[in-house]
């Protein structure tokens, strides 16, 4: 059995969760595609839609996928500490740079699995409730998507590996409270146009999501090497 | 027994201005069983997190199996030949027993189904039971499963008998002693249960407040660690100061009991200036051992 | 052959079971071409360190009691270092007969003659490196 396989064996909880998200944001969403009202005017309300999940659950979704990893070896849960089990992992023959980038990868590769999935299911579902979307703006979304979780991802993948689960949760979930304060800011500056294509964004956002995602990256690299357990 | 596998020199680390190591320099020949002896808190969890770099040291060397320990690229290839049991018996706690075998399995090549087989009867212990599910004695019978079956160089245990009931201990000492035989691997072990140490142990390596009390092979520490009772005509209190340099004086009535590390001879010959009545020359156990260099350190 | 050892006695493991098998020999017990048991089969057996186990083999074999052939085990050779060393032990048992028989008498039990015998060894060996 591989480091992937424990991997995903730690990732489980957070997938059911993950999965337990998107049933109730896609349902939900394609329930209200059903009112006349939205169904005869589709387009503002995909754009809420694509707003809300850049803004708030797909990074609430890759906070989930970042936590656990080296240093609380915990499935799910508020865990204060190291887990007891971190010191039994650091004793095998794997270098910590590994065990966090499999994992990081695996959680990396759950949340393209979560956006591709909530955008495009919602998206290609929604003229059986008799809305139609266009099926460019249904793929212009996606990476309007991609790039906020994968900061945030980033950002938790740094968080989780520098402090435990209480402390690196608490300050994830506000970052994701604060940072998304900005996404709707954004629409506001470009007005009455919702960015939910990479066109719409301002390339500021772009750099500045870029920016923190590549740098918690690089800092967790960091971090993981130089930790005292 | 000339190679070395464990080697320290000089190893010094605090927390918070707090030394758990004060320059640590402490040795196991190759092939030994050497017990790890100290009070809690004297350094031992400490030196194994630095020799496995789970933490860095200030200051100071260490090798294992001729590797150097503080060094990254090193330190894998050393772990990659090292079994270890942590303090704190636990698994991932989202696997079962199995899958934290077949974990542990992936990562040595030279894993020993045979011995897996055996100590999964032996311990009582069952593949599909959930890691949440186990005793703290389970816990501990399933770290010394994977210790001893990985087809390890090199095994550090810290407190491997913490948890287990008599019986465990005993299935314990006998693999120990067992794997040792067959596969001549270097064993280090922390425990307070210094009577069983004694029985497994050939080398020791005691540890107080952060540096090292005694180093060296159980048989030469023995021979050289005796308690002599010298029985006096008047109080032997009145005499006392005249062992002082010798070791521990402990005066009681007539008595006089000299804790003596390699001055027995002195002892005697001093007792016998002083008109001594009888001289008892007595071995002392480990236990003893400890307990009286502690004391003297406190 | 049944070992008995007491790790916490003080007395370096490896002189206890050489003792052991050194007093089968002088009983009877062991006799020329027995067979001793492996150095791990014992080890696990008596649950003690292997490298104790031969050490104890090493020094019995350079002493003369036994015989380590490669690969088929430890044998006992059945002869007493030479006859001399027979001959001194018989000379000497009378002694201890009386003693031992003596200090019983005395009410000193076992262990109390044994240690008696363990101090005047330990005074006789202290003089001799005291002359050196």
């Amino acid at each position: 059995m591989s480091l992937w396989r424990k991997s995903w064996l730690e990732c489980r909880p957070r997938v059911l969760l993950t999965a337990a998200l998107w049933v109730v944001t896609s349902a939900g969403t394609l329930g209200l595609f059903g009112m006349p009202k939205i169904s005869r005017d589709p387009i503002p309300f995909w754009n809420v839609y694509i707003l809300t999940l850049a803004g708030v659950v797909a990074p609430l979704v890759a906070m989930i996928l970042a936590g656990s990893g080296i240093n609380s070896q915990t499935a799910s849960g508020v865990l204060r500490g190291t887990h007891p089990s971190t010191h039994f992992m650091l004793s095998l023959p794997v270098s910590r740079r590994r065990s966090l980038w499999v994992r990081a990868a695996l959680g990396g590769l759950l949340l393209l699995v979560f956006v591709l999935l909530s955008v495009c299911v919602v998206g290609f579902l929604a003229p059986i409730r008799g809305a139609e979307i266009p099926s460019g703006r249904i793929i212009s979304a996606i990476p309007v998507v991609l790039l906020s979780s994968y900061s945030f991802f980033g950002l938790g993948t740094l968080l989780y590996t520098w402090l435990d689960e209480l402390w690196g949760g608490t300050i994830g979930m506000a970052a994701v409270g604060f940072l998304c304060g900005g996404f709707v800011s954004v629409s506001e500056e470009v007005g009455v146009h919702i960015p939910v294509g990479l066109a719409d964004l301002p390339w500021p956002v772009i750099v500045v999501y870029v920016a923190v995602g590549l740098i918690s990256l690089g800092g967790a690299n960091i971090v993981v090497e130089r930790k005292e357990y | 027994m000339s190679k070395l596998d464990i080697e320290i020199s000089g190893l010094r680390k605090s927390y918070g201005g707090v030394h758990a190591l004060d320059g640590l320099s402490m040795s196991v020949p190759s092939g030994a069983i050497a017990g790890f002896v100290g009070l809690n808190g004297a350094g031992k969890t400490t030196t194994l997190r630095l020799l496995l770099q789970m933490a860095r040291p200030d200051a100071g060397t260490a090798s294992l199996l001729g590797l150097n320990a503080l060094h990254a690229g090193e330190s894998l290839q050393i772990r990659a030949r090292t079994a270890f049991v942590p303090e704190k018996k636990d698994f991932f706690p989202y696997m079962n027993v199995g899958e934290v075998i077949d974990f542990t399995k992936g990562l040595y090549p030279k894993w020993r189904a045979d011995l897996e087989t055996r100590y999964l009867t032996e311990f009582g212990l069952k593949r599909p039971q959930a890691v949440t599910q186990l005793s703290k004695g389970a816990l501990a019978k399933l770290h010394l499963l994977m210790a001893f079956s990985r087809g390890a160089e090199l095994i550090l245990l810290d407190e491997p008998t913490d948890g287990l009931d008599p019986l465990g201990v005993d299935i314990f000492m006998q693999a120990l002693v067992g794997l040792v035989a067959e596969s001549g691997a270097t064993v280090l072990f922390s425990s307070h249960r210094l009577n069983e140490m004694e029985q497994v142990a050939d080398h020791i390596c005691m540890i107080h407040q952060g540096r090292s009390l005694m180093n060296g092979g159980l048989d030469d520490l023995k021979a050289s660690c005796r308690r002599v009772v010298l029985l006096f005509q008047n109080d032997a209190a009145l005499v006392a100061g005249e062992f002082k340099a010798f070791g521990t004086v402990k005066p009681d009535g007539r008595t006089l009991t000299v804790f003596a590390n390699g001055t027995a001879e002195a002892v005697v010959k001093k007792g016998g200036a002083l008109g001594a009545k009888s001289v008892d020359v007595q071995p002392v156990s480990l236990r003893e051992m400890f307990l009286e260099l502690v004391q003297r350190n406190v | 052959m049944d070992f008995r050892l007491n790790p916490n006695s003080g007395v370096p493991i490896y002189l206890q079971l050489m003792e052991q098998v050194k007093h089968g020999i002088e009983t009877g017990a062991l006799q020329h071409g027995d067979q001793l048991p492996g150095i791990r089969k014992l080890a696990e057996v008596i649950v003690m360190n292997p490298n104790t186990v031969a050490k104890a083999y090493r020094e019995l074999e350079h002493e003369g009691y036994i015989e380590v052939r490669h690969g088929a085990g430890a044998f006992v050779t059945g002869k007493l270092n030479n006859q001399e060393v027979q001959d001194r032990m018989d000379r000497a048992r009378p002694i201890f007969e009386t003693a031992v028989t003596q200090a019983a008498a005395l009410g000193l039990n076992d262990e109390e003659i044994r240690r008696m015998v363990e101090a005047e060894l330990q005074k006789i060996e202290f003089r001799k490196g005291a002359s050196h």
